[in-house]
C-alpha cells in the first residue's frame, strides 16, 4: 500500500493527529482480510512458539551474577573492568582491582558501558546503501554478501598491484595486532591513524629528548611537586584514571599541584594553584623557569654534566634570552610567580615532575613547547628517579616476552604519500608512527594519492576531524572515494557516507590482547574478553579480517591459520604462566619479578654485552654490531666515569637537550628545525587583536570522549551542552551578556608553513555564551565533543526527533525527562582549520583566530 | 453461520493476522512471501491491502530491494523510524530492559520459547513479533481447550501488560511512516485484531 494511494472506504489508515477512528474495520472485512493473511503467511517463515526448551534454560530468572574481567574502551585508557552478568545480560561494570594501572577504579564513562551495549541506535546488521551515497537509504544484507562484495573490491585492487590504493582509516584502535596483520598481509601502507589529532607533538618532543620512549609517566604517587602544563588528567587524559588516582594519593600525602592552563578545567580546580595562560606560551614559561633555575644555580649540575649532551653553561647561555619578564609579557603569568614556581619545583627535586599534554602541545609551536617542558626535568636531575619524571620503553605489553604468533607478515613495500607525510620532518621520524592525520582528506582531494577503497574503523572523521565539512565533501565524492566500508558501533556522520556498514561489536563483546603505558612503571598484559555475546549480527574485526583474507586470497589467508579468535589468543598468551585460562580468570598479568623502570640509563652493561664491543674514545659511546639495513654501528651504551652504562637511547646516549637528529630531519624535509628547545611565537597571533578577535580553544567534557559517548543517554544527561566560555571582562567590552547568542567566525592561520594558510575566513557557528572568570580574556573556549547531527534524540539533544519518531514524546516517556532538549550543542570541528605544527604535524587545536559578534 | 462457527472463523482470521504481522515486522518481504501476498485476490478500498499496485515496468527484484530498504528504514535503522521493541517505547535506557525481562519471565513460567530464524532481525523477547507470536500461540491453545486457564491468563497478561501499552503508538507510527509495501495495511489490520483480542470467553469461543 503506498502512502499516496487513496484510502480505502472501510479503513482510513491516516492516523494524523493520533486519531485512529477511521481504522475500524467491519467484522466482515476483518474475517475477509484475516483469511487473506492466513493464505499469505502460510509456510513463509513466521516466528513459531515451541515448548521444547533449550538446555541452558533453567527457569531461574535470578541467578547469581557472574563476574567477568575485561578491559574498558569507552576511552583509550583501557582500564581493567569487571562485567557483572546475569541471565546473559550485563548488569553493571565495576573496576578490576587486579589491573595494575587503574587498580579497580573506573570513571563515569566506564560505568556507562551498558548504555552503549544496549543502545537502541546501535547498528546491528550489515547494511548496504540503496540509492545515492549519503541519502540515508539502506537495506540489510547478509554477512555473506558483505564479505563477497568487499573481498571482490579489495582483491581487484591488490591484483592490480596497487595495494596502497586501499586505505584504512582508524580511530581508537585497541586491536593493533590484528589490524597490522591484515593490512601488512594485504600490503597496503595507507594505514591512517589519528595520532596527529591527539599527541604527535608531545611524543616527538619526548622521543627527541630521551629516545627510549615518546610518553612520560611521571611518578606522581611518590612526587612532592607536580608542574602541569595543560594536561587535563582529571577529565580526559590518555592515562586518565591511572594518572588521576596517583595524583590524588600524592595530594593526600601533601604534594603540591600547580597547573598552567587557559581554562579553569576540573584539573585546574583540583590543583593548589592555577595560572591562566595565553594559548601557545607554555613553552616560554618553561624556558623562563629554566632561565631562573640555571641563573640561580638551582640545577643539578652534576647530573647535567653527566647526562646532558649539552653543557650546563651552554644551556644557561641559551635560556638567557627567555627572561621571566618576557614570559610575563607574552603569557600573562607574572614574572615573580614564574620565579617562585621555578624555585619551588627545583627545591622539590628529584621528587618533582612535569606533566603536559594538549594544553601545551596541541599548538602550532607544540613540539617546541614540550621540548622546553621536558628539559626542565633534566635541569633539576629528576629524570628516571623515584617521584620524578619517568617513562617506560613499552607503551603496551612486553612484545619480546609475549610475541605475536607466527606467521607474521612483513611490512608493506608499497609507498603511501599520505602516510609518509614527508613535509613534516618529525611526523614519522620515531618508532611509533605519528603521520599527519589532518591532511589526509585534503591530500585525497588534491589528488596526491589515489584511493580506490577506504575502510573506516571506529573513526568518525566526517564529524571529529578538523574541517570536518571538507572530510564530508571527500567522502561524498565517489570519484575520490569509489568504495567506502565503515566498521562502527553507532551510526555517525561517517557511516552516513559509506557504501557498506559493518556492525562492529562493542568492547564488551569482543577479544583483545591489550595494555597501556604502565603508570606504575612495570609493564603488564591484559585481556579484553566478551562479557556478553555480540548483539544482533555485530562482529569484531578479529572475525571479519580473517574471513576477508581468506576470500581475498593471494597468500593473505596464510597469515590467519587459526580457526577462532580463542585459538589465536590461546597461542598468544602461551608465555604467560597459566596461559589463556589464567588471563580469562584474572583479566591481567604482570611479571612479579620485574621492578619499576627507574633510571634505566644507569644500568651497567654486562660482560656479555661488552664482549666484542668497541668504544668511541672521544664520546665514550660503546658500539656493537651493525644495523642490518644501514650498516651503521649500533650503539649499546656509553662509558660514564669509567663505567660502561646503558645510557639513554638517543644518538648521543645522553639526554638530548641539543639534537642534531632533528636538524637533519628538518633539512631532509626542507624545513628548519631548531636543535634546542626554543620559543617560537605563533605567527598568526603576532598581531593586534581588536576587541572582537579572540583565540578559539577546544577541550573535552569529562564524561565524553571524542567520538562514541554522545549516544549514551546516561552520559548525555550528565553533560550535553557546549556553550562558548568567555571571560567577563572581554564580554563587557563587547556588550555581551551571559546567555547571549553570538556568531563565531573562524580564520585559517596566516602562515605559509600551514596548508591553505592564507588567513582566509573558514566557517561560522552560532552559539550562546557562558560568562566566566575561568578562561583567558583573549580566549573563547568551546568543547569539541558536541554538535552531532545524527545519532538519536539523546545524542542530538532532541534535534532529530522528526527523524526518529520512534523516540517521540508519545512513544518514549523518558523523553519527558530529556530536560536538556534543545540545549546548545555545536560542532566546533567544522570551523577548526587544518593546522599542523610544521615540525611534527600535530594539530593546533588551540590557535584558531576567530571574530565574534553578538546576534539575535 | 452459527455464533460458534463465526467465533472460530474470527479466531482463525485473527491469529493469521498476528502471525503475518509477526513475520512482516521480523524480516524483509522475500520472493515467496511477496508471491503469496500478490496471489491473494483481495481488494480493500481501491487496492490490495498489502501489496502496492503492480508496476509492469519494474522488476520484481527491484521491488523487493525497495521493500527491503523500507523495512530497514522502519525497523532496523540506522535510527529506525519505528523501533520494534517495547523497551524503546517504554523509555527504557537500554534495549532489552524491563519489558524484555517481563516477557522472558512469562515464557519461562509457561515453558515456551520463540524459534527465531537466523534471518529474523529479532534480538529481544519484547520485539513486537515475539509478542504477537506468543499471543497467537496462547490464543489458539486457550481456544483448543477452554479448561486451560493458564493460557487464558497468558493471553490477558500479554495483551494488557506487554502489547497494548505500546502497540497503539507503534502501529500508528508504522502506518504514518510507511511509504510502501505491506506495512501500513498490516498496521491497520493488526490494530483491529488487537482491539478485538479480548480474553476468550465461552460465548466468543467455539
Ligand atoms: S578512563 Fe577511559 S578506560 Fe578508564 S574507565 Fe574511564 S572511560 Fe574507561
Amino acid at each position: 500500500m503506498t502512502r499516496d494511494a487513496a484510502s480505502p472506504p472501510t479503513a482510513n489508515p491516516d492516523p494524523t493527529g493520533g486519531s485512529r477512528d477511521g481504522w475500524r474495520l467491519s467484522r466482515r472485512d476483518l474475517l475477509r482480510l484475516g483469511a487473506m493473511a492466513a493464505v499469505a503467511v502460510g509456510g513463509v517463515g513466521a516466528i513459531e512458539i515451541t515448548d521444547r526448551l533449550l538446555d541452558d534454560r533453567t527457569g531461574d530468572s535470578t541467578p547469581e551474577a557472574t563476574r567477568i574481567p575485561s578491559m574498558c574502551q569507552m576511552c583509550t585508557t583501557a582500564c581493567g573492568i569487571i562485567g557483572h552478568v546475569a541471565n546473559g545480560r550485563l548488569l553493571k561494570i565495576t573496576g578490576n582491582p587486579k589491573d595494575p594501572n587503574s587498580q579497580g577504579a573506573v570513571c563515569a564513562k566506564g560505568v556507562a558501558g551498558p548504555s552503549v551495549l544496549y543502545d537502541p541506535f546501535r547498528m546491528l546488521y550489515p547494511l548496504k546503501r540503496v540509492g545515492e551515497r549519503g541519502s540515508g537509504r539502506w537495506r540489510r544484507i547478509t554477512w555473506e554478501e558483505a564479505y563477497d562484495e568487499i573481498a571482490t573490491r579489495l582483491r581487484e585492487i591488490r591484483d592490480r598491484g596497487k595495494p596502497e590504493e586501499f586505505a584504512f582509516q582508524q580511530g581508537r584502535n585497541r586491536s593493533s595486532d590484528i589490524v597490522s596483520r591484515f593490512l601488512n598481509a594485504y600490503g597496503t601502507p595507507s594505514h591512517f591513524n589519528h595520532r596527529a589529532l591527539c599527541s604527535a607533538n608531545r611524543r616527538a618532543a619526548i622521543a627527541t629528548t630521551i629516545g627510549e620512549s615518546d610518553w612520560d609517566l611521571g611518578d606522581f604517587e611518590n612526587s612532592r611537586y607536580v608542574l602541569n602544563f595543560g594536561s587535563n588528567w582529571a577529565e580526559a587524559h590518555q592515562g586518565h584514571i591511572p594518572v588521576a588516582i596517583r595524583m590524588m594519593r600524592a595530594r593526600e600525602k601533601g604534594a603540591r599541584l600547580v597547573t598552567f592552563e587557559t581554562r579553569m578545567s576540573n584539573t585546574a580546580a583540583l590543583s593548589d594553584e592555577w595560572f591562566c595562560v595565553k594559548p601557545g606560551t607554555d613553552g616560554l614559561i618553561a624556558l623562563a623557569m629554566a632561565n631562573v633555575i640555571c641563573r640561580e644555580g638551582l640545577w643539578d649540575r652534576t647530573w647535567l654534566e653527566t647526562w646532558s649532551n649539552y653543557p650546563p653553561d651552554k644551556i644557561l647561555e641559551h635560556v638567557a634570552q627567555y627572561t621571566p619578564a618576557r614570559a610575563e609579557q607574552e603569557s600573562g603569568v607574572p614574572a615573580t610567580t614564574i620565579e617562585r614556581i621555578a624555585r619551588e619545583f627545583a627545591a622539590a627535586a628529584p621528587e618533582c615532575t612535569t606533566i603536559c599534554n594538549r594544553g601545551s602541545q596541541a599548538h602550532r609551536n607544540g613540539y617546541y613547547n614540550d621540548r622546553a617542558i621536558t628539559m626542565l626535568n633534566a635541569l633539576v636531575g629528576n629524570m628516571g628517579k623515584r617521584g620524578g619524571w619517568c617513562w617506560h620503553p613499552r607503551s603496551s605489553w612486553d612484545k619480546k616476552a609475549i610475541p605475536e604468533p607466527e606467521p607474521v607478515p612483513d611490512k608493506p613495500t608499497a609507498r603511501s604519500i599520505i602516510a609518509e607525510a614527508k613535509d613534516w620532518p618529525l611526523a614519522n621520524a620515531f618508532a611509533g608512527k605519528m603521520k599527519v592525520a589532518e591532511i589526509i582528506y585534503l591530500w585525497i582531494r588534491e589528488g596526491r594519492q589515489k584511493i580506490s577503497a577506504l575502510m573506516t574503523y571506529n573513526a568518525d572523521t566526517a564529524w571529529s576531524w578538523p574541517e570536518a565539512q571538507l572530510v564530508r565533501g571527500v567522502l561524498q565524492d565517489e570519484k575520490l572515494i569509489p568504495f567506502h566500508v565503515c566498521i562502527d558501533v553507532m551510526y555517525s556522520e561517517t557511516s552516513h557516507l559509506a557504501d557498506i556498514i559493518l556492525p562492529w561489536a562493542t568492547y564488551l563483546e569482543r577479544w583483545d590482547i591489550d595494555a597501556r603505558p604502565p603508570q606504575g612503571l612495570v609493564d603488564y598484559v591484559s585481556l579484553r574478553q566478551p562479557v556478553v555475546p555480540p548483539r544482533g549480527e555485530s562482529k569484531d574485526i578479529r572475525e571479519i579480517f580473517p574471513e576477508l583474507a581468506r576470500r581475498i586470497g593471494g597468500g593473505m589467508e596464510a597469515y590467519f591459520p587459526w580457526a577462532t579468535t580463542e585459538e589465536y589468543l590461546e597461542e598468544y598468551f602461551r608465555p604467560v604462566p597459566g596461559g589463556f585460562a589464567r588471563m580469562r580468570a584474572d583479566g591481567v598479568w604482570m611479571d612479579p619479578t620485574k621492578k619499576p623502570h627507574y633510571e634505566p640509563h644507569t644500568k651497567p652493561l654486562t660482560a656479555a654485552e661488552l664482549d666484542g664491543a668497541a668504544e668511541d674514545a672521544e664520546t665514550g659511546i660503546i658500539y656493537k654490531g651493525a644495523d642490518s639495513k644501514t650498516g651503521e654501528p649500533v650503539a649499546i651504551g656509553i662509558r660514564i666515569g669509567g663505567v660502561a652504562l646503558r645510557g639513554f637511547l638517543t644518538p648521543s646516549r645522553k639526554v638530548e637537550i641539543y639534537s642534531d637528529f632533528v636538524v637533519e630531519k628538518g633539512k631532509a624535509a626542507g624545513r628548519e628545525v631548531h636543535p634546542l628547545p626554543v620559543y617560537e611565537p605563533i605567527p598568526s597571533h603576532q598581531r593586534e587583536f581588536p576587541d572582537d578577535h579572540l583565540i578559539m580553544t577546544s577541550y573535552k567534557i569529562n564524561v565524553h570522549n571524542a567520538h562514541r559517548t554522545m549516544q549514551s543517554k546516561w552520559l548525555q544527561e550528565i553533560s550535553h551542552t557546549n556553550p562558548a566560555l568567555l571571560n567577563r571582562a572581554t564580554a563587557d567590552k563587547l556588550g555581551i551578556g551571559d546567555g547571549d547568542w553570538i556568531e563565531v567566525t573562524s580564520f585559517r592561520p596566516l602562515d605559509p608553513a600551514v596548508p591553505m594558510g592564507d588567513g582566509s575566513e573558514l566557517g561560522t557557528l552560532r552559539t550562546r555564551v557562558r560568562l566566566t572568570e575561568g578562561v583567558h580574556p583573549l580566549v573563547i573556549a568551546i568543547a569539541h565533543n558536541a554538535g552531532r547531527s545524527v545519532g538519536g534524540a539523546y545524542a542530538t539533544n532532541g534535534k532529530d526527533d522528526a527523524a526518529i519518531p520512534g523516540y517521540g514524546e508519545a512513544a518514549d516517556p523518558d523523553l519527558d525527562r530529556l530536560w536538556w532538549r534543545g540545549a546548545i550543542s555545536v560542532p566546533q570541528n567544522d570551523i577548526l582549520p587544518i593546522y599542523p605544527d610544521p615540525v611534527a604535524g600535530g594539530q593546533a587545536y588551540h590557535d584558531t583566530v576567530v571574530r565574534i559578534r553578538k546576534v539575535g | 453461520m452459527s455464533p460458534e462457527h463465526d467465533a472460530a472463523a474470527l479466531l482463525r482470521a485473527n491469529t493469521a493476522v498476528l502471525r503475518l504481522a509477526a513475520r512482516l515486522f521480523a524480516r524483509e518481504v522475500d520472493a515467496p512471501l511477496y508471491g503469496r501476498m500478490l496471489a491473494t485476490d483481495i481488494r480493500w478500498g481501491t487496492g490490495h491491502p498489502l501489496v502496492d499496485a503492480p508496476d509492469a515496468t519494474r522488476d520484481e527484484a527491484v521491488i523487493l530491494e525497495d521493500m527491503a530498504a523500507e523495512f530497514c528504514r522502519l525497523f532496523i535503522g540506522p535510527q529506525p523510524v519505528c523501533p520494534p521493541y517495547a523497551s524503546a517505547w517504554h523509555g527504557e535506557v537500554k534495549l532489552g530492559g524491563r519489558p524484555a525481562h517481563a516477557v522472558e519471565a512469562l515464557m519461562v513460567r509457561h515453558g515456551v520459547r520463540p524459534v527465531i530464524d537466523s534471518r529474523d532481525a529479532v534480538l529481544e523477547p519484547d520485539h513486537i513479533s515475539v509478542e504477537l507470536a506468543l499471543l497467537a500461540h496462547f490464543r489458539e491453545a486457550a481456544a483448543a481447550d477452554p479448561t486451560r486457564t493458564g493460557e487464558r491468563a497468558a493471553v490477558r497478561e500479554l495483551l494488557e501488560q506487554h502489547i497494548r501499552p505500546w502497540s497503539d503508538g507503534f502501529l500508528e507510527r508504522v502506518a504514518d511512516a510507511a511509504r510502501m509495501g505491506p506495512y501500513e495495511g498490516i498496521a491497520v489490520l493488526l490494530w483491529n485484531v488487537l482491539d478485538d483480542s479480548t480474553v476468550p470467553t465461552a460465548s466468543r469461543l467455539p
